[in-house]
């Protein structure tokens, strides 16, 4: 009788979930996950003779089951609490199987799909809640990279170029066994600056950081920088230039709530899920306006303002658009175009204390010709400033070339309709950048 | 499908039990296995299902001849056909790469691969319908003539994919009629929640460390480590291979069959020759009764048997020869082990013991790198290596404590230790039939938990 009763509990138990399953509300979008979920598949016969229609079905259940996201962070806390922890303890967390599968976070993390085990092969360390990348960039890819500063320098003659490149936040692990990073970052960035012909300025990044490695440069839970380490590197930038740096004493601070960034996201990890980021702001006193086009074209001009309201690193310039026209009080008639992935956003912010003009141009989503921009527009300043992430890979170097040396798609000087987006300040492609 | 996956859990399995318990007759229930084991195979692979029809009708009628002129000379060539006709499948889809591969760099010819993906659970339906024919011309049992109840022996889904390998014999009363007690039920859910959490929290968990020192680290492994990480990787494969077994046991027994056992506790041999007495132990059955045997067994030869039995074995694993080279292995220790037979004999069991683990992980590398330059550079890093210890090996030690007390105590075979009359053995019975429900809950729910955050997790040994 007992044996009955039991099986019976437990077959109920088990039609019970799979009720609430049919029951539950399906969802289109992961808050937690920052991903779109999976939908009921399309029964058609390629689907079916390649096994994409039942493989669309068992992932359909994985991803709408009831209470998913309630269960993933149990499921983290299972994980964790299988054995001891310890306060200084370093765990290097593998994350490159589960990326396969979830393509969007790649294209969160800087890297196309196809680089993500490329960029993420060593995997995460996470040392008192902070979790650091192992990658050093390559010096086989850094030549690649400074040729292609120098074409658009040979291209674009009496404009200066300049490489403004970030290091990964391993270069500042905190501890002795990851130290020599700091070095192979240096080597990375180092190969760039030898192969940059003359005219073409280097911007030495890392040993402006290095100078300032006490503070905290990187999020703990993101992949981005601080905002102090972008201003590091914007005075590093400066002394390229030969310009003098605004001191932060003369710009504006705020610090905004905590946020968990990528780097949760992706390790989903207990302990980094403990140790939230806070964002501290440094802005300048300079009026400014911006705007945001679409990847093509000048139509449908976007209004958007620097240091919006998102609590994440969103912030700085209304997220990632193609492409951000920013103009600002300083009347010296000086104009700047600035290439970046989203590691550029909090480093730009800086550059309006001396620019008139600056454009603003990610180079993952813009399709706008580079060289027509900037000739038509009169830069006087090309600047490559981004994480080492665009840097270190042949297919974001690509991606970078074709901007200006791929036939132009659009045409410039169109009549510029602008509509205010400050009520909707992480506008056209919000998904893309992990606040 | 895999059975540890949340739609095959909450899906399929309730949805084909009520299908086969709600159907009185035995014709109906087999009818509904036979379709929900197609529909579970089609999961997987929606083009290699008609393989796996054409496999099957082939060896019913060959059995069925075979059986029909038994002792004649056509009986033979009819078994000699369905022989070469099953190998001859296994070679063209499982082995047609490494021969064209290894036919180039014999010959310097330019051949092109044929580049087959392998059909999923080949190397068990083949073996399974080899046994059937071998026992049908051998009279060992007699021939299945319903073409609905032989359907049923060869796909059935508990064991279709990834084995055991049953034999005809063992469920040859039960495949024509049968009837699940509340008892053999209740046996079958606590041996597939048993299994589902040897997968899921065990293997799963493993296999995240594996790739983390196996593959991320492997240029700058310290030698403990790599000992650490080959270790891990035996975990993975016990739990994983046995898990499935478990869960296919399990769910053999809910429908009423009763598959023999794969496993016994491996890990806690005193040989390489226990050990392979107690690991996948239906794959040893079958050679020992249709390789060893008939090549002359113990009786002659004894020792160009035991390596011929473990050259295959190992090839059987998979086309590529770092497999043939860990059968070779195995095979060496084995023979070693008979010339050694006197002073194994008076060797400390614990020696014993120690040896046979040793040299079992050691051959997990071989297992593991199919590339032979990785082999040979992490082989040496077992023994020597320039980079000290990380941090990795103590955090991971003690991180996964807990994980590791529960691999240990599964590993040791209590049922050895305590016998059926010992008073530990009965309480912890009486223990586990009352905490069983409780437990099956448990394990289901934390299964389920960890599911959700796992992207696709195969059994490893669907790819062999």
């Amino acid at each position: 009788m007992f044996q009955k009763i039991s099986i019976f509990l437990q077959a109920l138990i088990l039609v019970g979930i799979s009720t609430a399953f049919f029951l539950s509300e399906k969802k289109q979008i992961s808050e937690s996950e920052k991903r779109t979920l999976a939908q009921w598949p399309v029964l058609t016969d390629s689907t079916y003779f390649s096994g994409a229609y039942f493989k669309g079905i068992s992932e359909y259940v994985n991803d709408q089951f009831p209470e998913r996201d309630g269960l993933l962070q149990l499921s983290n806390k299972i994980r964790y609490q299988m054995g001891i922890h310890f306060e200084d303890e370093i765990r290097l967390v593998v994350v490159d199987a589960a990326m396969e599968q979830k393509n969007e976070k790649a294209d969160s993390l800087e890297v196309s799909s196809d680089d993500f085990n490329e960029v993420y092969k060593g995997g995460l360390l996470i040392i008192n809640g902070a979790a650091y990348t192992t990658n050093t960039g390559s010096t086989a890819v850094s030549p690649v990279f400074a040729k292609l500063l120098n074409d658009y320098a040979n291209a674009l003659p009496g404009v200066t170029v300049y490489s403004c490149i970030a290091p990964l936040s391993s270069a500042y692990i905190p501890a002795k066994s990851y130290a020599h990073l700091n070095g192979k970052n240096e080597q990375t960035l180092f190969a760039i600056r030898d192969n940059l012909q003359p005219g073409v300025r280097f911007a030495d990044v890392l040993g402006e950081l290095n100078a300032h490695r006490n503070e905290k440069l990187f999020f703990g839970t993101d992949h981005h920088w601080t905002a102090n380490g972008a201003y590091h590197a914007y005075v590093a930038f400066c002394k390229a230039a030969g310009i003098q740096p605004v001191d932060r004493s003369q710009m504006n601070y705020e610090k905004r709530g905590a946020f968990l960034g990528s780097l949760y996201d992706l390790t989903r990890d207990v302990s980094v899920k403990e140790h939230p980021d806070t964002l501290e702001l440094y802005k300048p006193r300079v009026n400014t306006e911006s705007v945001a086009y679409s990847e093509s074209g000048f139509k449908n001009a976007r209004k958007c303002t620097l240091f919006n309201g998102a609590t994440g690193y969103a912030c700085f310039i209304s997220g990632d658009q193609p492409l951000e026209k920013i103009t600002t009080s300083v009347k010296n008639g000086r104009k700047a175009c600035v290439i970046k992935n989203s590691m550029g956003n909090a480093f730009a912010v800086y550059l309006v204390n001396h620019y008139e003009e600056i454009w603003v141009v990610d180079f993952r989503y813009s399709k706008h010709n580079l060289l027509t921009l900037i000739r038509d527009n009169g830069v006087n300043d090309l600047i490559f400033g981004m994480g080492m992430y665009g840097a270190m890979s042949r297919g974001t170097i690509q991606m970078m070339r074709n901007l200006g040396f791929k036939k132009a798609a659009t045409k410039p000087k169109e009549k510029v309709s602008v509509e205010d987006q400050t009520a909707k300040p992480e506008a056209t492609k919000p998904e893309k950048e992990t606040p | 499908m895999v059975f540890s996956s949340l739609i095959f859990i909450y899906f399929f399995l309730p949805v084909s039990l009520l299908g086969y318990f709600l159907i009185p007759s035995m014709k109906g229930k087999n009818f509904i296995l036979l379709i929900f084991s197609l529909l579970f195979y089609a999961w997987g692979e929606p083009i290699w299902i008609t393989l796996l029809l054409f496999s099957s009708v082939v060896n019913y009628f060959m059995a069925l001849f075979i059986s029909n002129h038994r002792g004649s000379a056509s009986s033979k060539v009819a078994l000699m056909v369905s022989i070469c006709i099953n190998i001859g499948l296994l070679m063209t889809f499982k082995y047609a790469d490494f021969f064209v591969d290894n036919t180039n760099w014999l010959f310097g010819t330019a051949f092109t691969k044929p580049g087959i993906t392998l059909p999923l659970g080949i190397s068990f339906y083949t073996f399974l319908s080899l046994s059937y024919t071998l026992d049908v011309h051998r009279g060992h049992i007699s021939v299945q003539k319903s073409f609905l109840n032989f359907m049923v022996y060869v796909t059935m889904f508990p064991h279709l994919v990834a084995g055991p390998i049953v034999r005809y014999s063992e469920i040859q009363e039960t495949i024509n009629n049968r009837k699940t007690s509340w008892n053999q039920a209740w046996s079958g859910i606590n041996r597939f929640c048993l299994g589902l959490f040897k997968k899921v929290v065990i293997a799963n968990t493993a296999s995240i460390l594996v790739e983390k020192y196996l593959e991320i680290q492997f240029t700058n492994l310290s030698s403990p480590e790599a000992w650490f990480g080959i270790t891990l990787f035996s975990i993975q494969i016990y739990f994983d291979f046995s898990g499935y077994s478990d869960m296919a046991i399990g769910l053999g027994r809910i429908f009423g069959f009763n598959f023999l056992e794969n496993f016994k506790h491996p890990y806690a041999a005193t040989s390489v020759g226990d050990f392979y007495k107690r690991w996948h132990m239906s794959l040893g059955r079958f050679f020992r009764d249709y390789v060893y045997i008939p090549l002359g067994g113990n009786r002659k030869f004894q020792l160009r048997n035991i390596f011929i039995v473990w050259l295959l074995t190992g090839f059987w694993h998979g086309a590529s020869w770092n497999f043939v080279l860990w059968g070779a292995f195995f095979g060496c220790c084995m023979i070693f082990e008979k010339l050694l037979e006197k002073v194994l004999k008076v060797t400390p069991r614990i020696l014993k013991h120690s040896y046979t683990l040793i040299l079992i992980v050691f051959s997990r590398a071989i297992f593991y790198y199919v590339d032979f330059e990785k082999l040979k550079t992490f082989v040496k890093t077992l023994f020597s290596s320039d980079y000290p210890v990380s941090m990795n090996l103590k955090n991971d030690l003690f991180g996964y404590l807990f994980f590791f007390i529960t691999v240990i105590l599964l590993c040791i075979p209590w049922n050895e230790i305590f016998k059926e009359e010992h008073k530990v053995y009965k309480r912890a019975s009486q223990f586990y039939f009352y905490g069983a429900p409780v437990i099956n809950i448990l394990l289901l729910l934390l299964g389920t938990i960890l599911l959700i955050d796992d992207t696709y997790n195969p059994f490893i040994y669907f790819r062999f």
